[in-house]
């Protein structure tokens, strides 16, 4: 098995990103993990 | 005025924001290029916000906070680039070296720069100090011996996209089946209790828990991209609370987010999230967690412009 083959597609758990921001479909609702390239922390500054 | 590095998307922005009255604020979403101007010079700088027409300049500044300067929208970027890569990558450069500069000049409001940043690997090992922490192991090429027998949960070091869809969830999964050409991130899966985050504020600590039965598999965050809802506010004790102290001391952290797991009144770490979304646990602030986190800021602000 490799990392894809375990991978959750992102349906689903819900769309994320675009749009109007509510905090159902946000990808920065709760994640410390990634949905469509979030960041767990403040990566972009390394 | 404080300035806010993040994104159009970030929620969390959205609250605090709200909740920063006291302080002037100006949001600088890197995704919005279109929305802003700036010019960084010998003698100093100014961003504005075309929409507002709000702007900040070296001599209003007083504190910078890191929040979520980020692309939602990904792109895909040609074996010799292009031009959106190029422009993010411009951006984030200067913004990332301005966020430094700040702290240099000891302007960052809680959040601080990874210089000395405290990963999956550095968490784990300074964890066993202070909590209960599973077996994990970090590997690839021969899959170690320990994870013959049990039951084991595969984890991730970053968020680092597998795919167009697929992104990789906490889930158990059995050793045996893996392809060793990949790197690993393997820990002993924990059975039943509750899990517990916890958001540490400048010494100060907000927690909140809800039973693992009440989601579906074992990573919580699923569930609560089907059915958002923020989790009941709990108790630490005091011993708990030492450790998460001596946890951040160690670390150097001011702020982050912790998640554990309490099983037979014993906290087993997981992970601590340095810059993460918290705002979920509170979104009304009727805890007051916001609040919390806006005058651990607005402190900071205000010894800033003592300083000057």
């Amino acid at each position: 098995m490799t990392p894809v083959d375990i991978a959750a597609e992102i349906e689903d758990i819900g769309s994320v990103g675009g749009g109007n921001v509510n905090w159902s479909t946000n990808a920065t609702y709760c994640c410390s993990g990634g949905v469509a390239n979030v960041a767990d922390d403040q990566r972009t500054w390394d | 005025m404080i300035f806010i590095s993040t994104c159009s998307q970030d929620s969390t922005t959205d609250i605090v924001v709200g909740s920063l009255r006291e302080s002037d604020v100006f949001r600088f979403n890197i995704d919005k290029p279109e929305d802003f101007s700036w010019d960084f010079h010998a003698n100093g700088f100014v961003i504005e916000d075309k929409v507002s027409k709000k702007a900040i300049t070296d001599r209003t500044m007083t504190s910078f906070y890191l929040r979520k300067p980020m692309y939602f929208e990904t792109i895909d970027v040609p074996k010799f680039g292009c031009m959106e890569n190029w422009r993010r990558e411009e951006t984030d450069e200067l913004f990332a070296d301005f966020f430094r500069e700040c702290q240099a000049r000891g302007l960052t409001t809680l959040v601080r720069s990874q210089n000395n940043k405290f990963g999956k690997l550095r968490q784990m090992l300074v964890a066993k100090r202070y909590f209960k922490v599973a077996p994990w192991h970090f590997f690839h090429g021969a899959l170690p011996r320990e994870l013959e027998g049990g039951r084991w949960v595969v984890k991730t070091l970053t968020s680092t996209p597998i795919g167009k869809g697929k992104v990789l969830f906490v889930r158990e999964v059995a050793p045996k089946a893996l392809d060793l050409a990949y790197p690993w991130f393997l820990q002993e899966r924990i059975d039943g209790g509750e899990e517990v985050t916890v958001v540490y504020v400048d010494g100060q600590t907000y927690a909140a828990s809800a039973p693992r039965s009440s989601f579906d598999g074992d990573d919580s965050r699923k569930d609560l991209f089907r059915n958002p809802k923020s989790w009941p506010k709990c108790q630490l004790t005091q011993e708990e609370e030492c450790a998460i102290r001596g946890f951040m001391e160690e670390t150097g952290y001011r702020f982050g987010r912790f998640d554990f797991i309490r099983k037979d009144g014993e906290l087993w770490f997981l992970e601590l999230n340095p810059n993460g979304q918290w705002a979920w646990l509170d979104q009304d602030n009727a805890n007051g967690l916001v609040t919390m986190v806006a005058e651990a800021i607005m402190r900071e602000d205000r010894r800033h412009k003592s300083m000057e």
